[in-house]
């Protein structure tokens, strides 16, 4: 099981679950970002800093904390 | 007739508030910069109407304090006709919302702002195909230029009066809302080409791991150039101007009465609001509703987001501190937009230790003018080091709960000068009805104390402290007075100091510690009243306790290094 912590830039993922409570789940869906979404990692910021992924074409910045709460699948997803 | 409008952060609603009722609603590119509740009578069609704008919500679930209000009103009975504003280039995700206002019984109006965005990205969306099948009315509008904005005003009026409700099923859950929204936005929106944006270009450089934080520091130079500059030409002229009336006010009185006291009292704290708000607050919001405007701030959020970390908070925390460096007022106010309460208190708290426009006064006055800029420049980096391990301490106090940042990054728009002195006059209307009035009021009661002689007794007052730091006795006034404000500190040292030759009065190591003192200590009244609104009086007592600590240990530590260099 891998999140979306390891995964570089360019990666495709799609999340399978969120390993967190229901404050996590709901505040991640309220940013768009729900299970069984694709999310395409962007970039990740050096030094422990954040991960920026796009999904539902909005741009999101992730803390590390969080980006390892979100557990993915490699996934080839159909380009929007 | 009450209209609300409301929509998700960024869709552009507050810019369509703008656009009918003038100077009135915040607008930005940061989310939750609409906090309190904007409301304007406007005329639609030869009819008066109250319009309200909502702060941005992405769910009526709600989770930040500005969410909860949201949603909190709609669902009140004040609301006759809702706006929907929904970006259109992201129909999915507003639908959502869409969604969750039908079950509230009121008639809809789905306004598709930013079409001409959703253009450019090659989306075509079936406006009359998507009004059908929603049953409610589903205009175009690019809010920014204005178009479209009366059509979708008169809309509202007209549904207003046939009151007209919306009968399409919707899912309970917000999962079932998810997937119904994306069947929607499936069925009507037709994805053509897409034409390549220079943000992907530009968010390249910005948030390049070396590029991006040196145009950061370049950028926050530029705007603290910037704000000084403008602050210093215009703060001499005003206070010179102030000093003139004062002394025309207490010319009748031929010696010192309460009356004359109290006047001289009230109109310094009229200054002292004038002082602070026109040189340097204004500049500054403008400045930094630019910066919101264009997109920069969430892209700065997102490059100190690992710093961040080190003091227990996280990138968004980042507005506060640098607001923190013009004035601690709006500092303060923009830590409404962290949803974690224990965010918002951390974030506050060391804010406050931050050196605003004032007090940077005093480290010029005292350390830069007798003991050299880089003098100045180490009072700095120590400033920075004592927020730093402030913050450090206060986390490990206050465990985290939350995983850290989620963020949207807005893609980048052009500012208009409507929407940014819009929104800067808004916050400073915030710092004048609320900050204003009690800077008034404390002015006048300190200086009828100061007529009773109270001075003296200030002096022993805070004798401990001032002893304990090896300070004279006299600097207790120009301390109490610099809770007033902070410059305060500088210009009545010398009045209690008898010369404003400081370097007669004062050792070397004594104007380090006294100014270090007075980097830290208890934030103005105007802060204080500010900490109050957003946190409470516990928290502001607790804030202002630890500014006092703080200052001391603070203080203590720079004695001890001045005797070792010196």
């Amino acid at each position: 099981m891998k999140t979306l912590l390891q995964f570089s830039p360019g990666d495709s993922v799609r999340v399978i679950d969120f390993a967190g409570g229901i404050n996590l789940r709901s505040k991640l869906i309220q940013y768009g970002i729900h299970p069984g979404d694709c999310l395409h990692l962007l970039r990740k910021a050096p030094l422990g800093g954040p991960l920026l992924v796009e999904c539902n074409q909005r741009e999101i910045a992730l803390g590390r904390g969080i980006a390892d709460k979100i557990i993915v699948e490699p996934h080839s997803c159909e380009s929007h | 007739m009450r209209i609300a409008l409301i929509g998700q952060p960024n869709c552009g609603k507050s810019t369509l508030f703008n656009q009918v009722a003038g100077y009135k609603a915040e607008t930005g590119n940061f989310s939750g910069t609409t906090v309190k509740f904007t409301e304007s009578k406007v005329r639609v069609a030869g009819e008066v109407v109250e319009i309200v704008d909502l702060p941005g919500a992405y769910t009526l679930d709600a989770h930040s304090p500005a969410e909860r209000e949201a949603a909190c009103y709609l669902r009140s009975n004040e609301v006759d006709v809702i706006i929907n504003v929904v970006d259109a280039s992201r129909l999915a995700l507003g639908l959502e919302l869409t969604l969750e206002l039908l079950p509230l019984n009121k008639p809809v109006i789905l306004a598709l702002n930013m079409i001409d965005e959703a253009h450019r990205l090659g989306l075509h969306i079936d406006g009359p195909g998507l009004q059908n099948e929603l049953g409610m009315p589903v205009l175009p509008l690019v809010a920014s230029k204005g178009r479209g904005v009366k059509g979708v005003f008169l809309k509202a009026l007209e549904a207003g009066k046939n009151g007209v409700k919306t009968k399409y099923m919707h899912g309970d859950a917000s999962i079932e809302r998810y997937a119904q929204a994306r069947a929607l936005a499936q069925k009507f929106v037709k994805q053509g080409e897409r034409r390549i944006s220079h943000r992907d270009r530009l968010d390249d450089l910005l948030l390049h791991p070396f590029w991006g934080y040196a145009i950061l520091l370049f950028v926050l130079f530029l705007f603290f150039q910037a704000v000084y500059g403008i602050g210093q030409l215009i703060e001499p002229p005003l206070l010179a101007f102030f000093d003139a009336l004062t002394r025309g006010a207490i010319a009748p009185f031929e010696a010192e009465t309460l009356l004359s006291e109290i006047i001289v009292g009230v109109l310094q704290g009229i200054a002292a609001g004038i002082a602070i708000v026109l040189p340097y607050l204004l500049p500054f919001l403008f400045g930094l509703g630019v910066l919101e405007d264009i997109g920069y701030l969430p892209r700065v959020a997102f490059l100190m987001d690992a710093l961040m970390h080190r003091i227990g908070l996280h990138g968004k925390a980042i507005v506060p501190f640098i607001l923190g460096y013009g004035c601690n007022v709006p500092a303060v106010m923009s830590t409404r937009s962290l949803e974690e309460p224990r965010d918002r208190y951390l974030a506050a708290a060391l804010a406050t230790l931050v050196p605003c426009a004032a007090r940077l006064a005093v480290i010029f006055g005292l350390v830069a003018f007798y003991l050299g800029p880089l003098a100045a420049f180490a009072f700095y980096l120590f400033n920075l080091l004592v927020i730093a391990v402030t913050g450090r301490i206060l986390s490990k106090m206050m465990p985290e709960d939350t995983p850290g940042m989620i963020l949207e990054m807005p893609t980048y728009r052009i500012p208009t000068l409507k929407n940014v002195t819009g929104k800067a006059w808004f916050r400073v209307r915030e710092f004048v009805v609320e900050a204003w009035p009690i800077l008034i009021a404390g002015s006048a009661i300190l200086a009828a104390l100061n007529f009773f002689n109270a001075a003296v007794a200030f002096n022993w007052l805070v004798r401990p402290l001032t002893w304990s730091l090896g300070l004279p006795a006299e600097v207790g006034v120009p301390l109490i007075f610099g809770i007033l404000r902070k410059e305060l500190s500088l210009v009545m040292l010398g009045q209690a100091l008898g010369t404003v030759n400081f370097d007669t009065a004062l050792s070397t190591s004594q104007m380090v510690t006294y100014a270090t003192f007075v980097m830290f200590y208890l934030p103005c009244l105007a802060t204080l009243s500010v900490l109050r609104r957003e946190l409470g009086t516990r928290a502001m007592l607790a804030i202002a306790g630890l500014t006092v600590v703080v200052a001391q240990i603070a203080a203590w530590i720079a004695w001890g290094v001045t005797e070792i260099l010196i």
